[in-house]
């Protein structure tokens, strides 16, 4: 089993088959928020390592007051925020102050043709929401952290969280009744 | 069951407090797949050594860090050897110093060039020698 505050003590006496552990133990989690922040796979690779060198350069003023995982999910969403803000690769588009307003532009027929399946479906209109309901989303139902965690790692009031959470929900819902209506017989 | 609005349907479903044997009505439905696909693990992932990859790119970075400490430190060493070597010079022949003040920058110059050939040759040529090895 994973002891994180024994990991971390071998770590900071220099073992670096101990941060391996660490590494192997979080890769997952800092995949998935950088996975759905970064749309190209190799930038999503570079900064997943970029991620796990400023934890193992940060590791030693991790105080244990919250969970390890929460500290690394930090360090590595503020990672991924600072890559797409400074190169700003995604082009994200225009979004309106008003979510519920937002237009989804999935329905052209090169888009159409990928709508293999409702996964495919819904990462794709994931992926087309703003970045701070992407993370949301992919924090609570990929990582599994609670609405205060989520507040930690973001910097966003809770009750921010809370309302992204049920607005992209609603949202993404809305979009796939349609679909399922259209696509189940 | 019991129409519910899209805040209570999506507690219901955040707590996992439904029954599977209980009907589901149209918009339950909808939030049940979308629970399920959200928490759907993202294809393809990081590659399997991916935490070989990150603590080789640690060593590495400390090895730069150690390399370069030590390169300082047989710089530093080096011109205190010269002054040092100055100095005594100074001490037992005082004639020299005219000679010394005259070709100062050249001294100099001659160090800089001696510690930079050592820089280089052990960034260029040994690394390459060790890199063609492995």
């Amino acid at each position: 089993m994973f002891n994180e505050q024994e990991v971390v003590t071998r770590v900071l006496k220099g073992d670096l088959r101990a941060f391996e552990l660490l590494v192997k133990q979080y890769e997952k989690l800092v995949f998935y928020v950088i996975h759905r922040l970064v749309k190209d796979q190799h930038a999503a690779e570079d900064i997943c390592q970029e991620a796990f060198i400023k934890v193992h350069k940060s590791l030693v003023r991790f105080n244990f007051q919250s969970k390890l995982s929460t500290w690394i999910a930090r360090i590595t969403y503020l990672t991924a925020i600072n890559y797409v803000r400074k190169y700003n690769r995604e082009k994200a588009p225009e979004y309106p102050d008003d979510i519920e307003n937002y237009h989804f532009t999935i329905d052209t027929p090169e888009q159409l043709l990928t709508k293999k399946d409702t996964a495919n479906y819904v990462e794709q209109l994931v992926m087309q929401l703003p970045e701070k309901y992407r993370s949301v989303l992919t924090l609570y139902h990929l990582n599994e952290f609670s609405g205060p965690e989520i507040a930690v790692i973001t910097g966003m009031p809770e009750g921010t969280v809370k309302s992204y959470l049920f607005r992209a929900r609603k949202l993404l819902k809305e979009k796939l009744e349609v679909y399922l209506k259209h696509e189940l017989p | 069951m019991k129409e519910l609005n899209d805040e209570e349907l999506q507690r219901m479903f955040e707590g996992g407090n439904y029954s599977s044997s209980e009907p589901l009505n149209d918009d339950a439905k909808v939030y049940k797949t979308l629970f399920e696909t959200l928490s759907k693990e993202p294809e393809p992932g990081l590659p399997y050594d991916f935490a070989a990859k990150v603590t080789r790119h640690i060593k590495a970075g400390q090895k730069r860090g150690n390399e370069l400490r030590s390169n300082l430190i047989a710089a530093g060493l080096f011109l205190i050897a010269i002054a040092a070597a100055c100095c005594l010079l100074l001490i037992y022949t005082p004639d020299t110093a005219n000679v010394l003040s005259k070709y100062k920058w050249i001294l100099l110059l001659m160090s800089v060039a001696f510690i930079a050939i050592q820089y280089f040759d052990q960034k260029l040529v040994k690394a390459r020698i060790f890199n063609n090895r492995s």
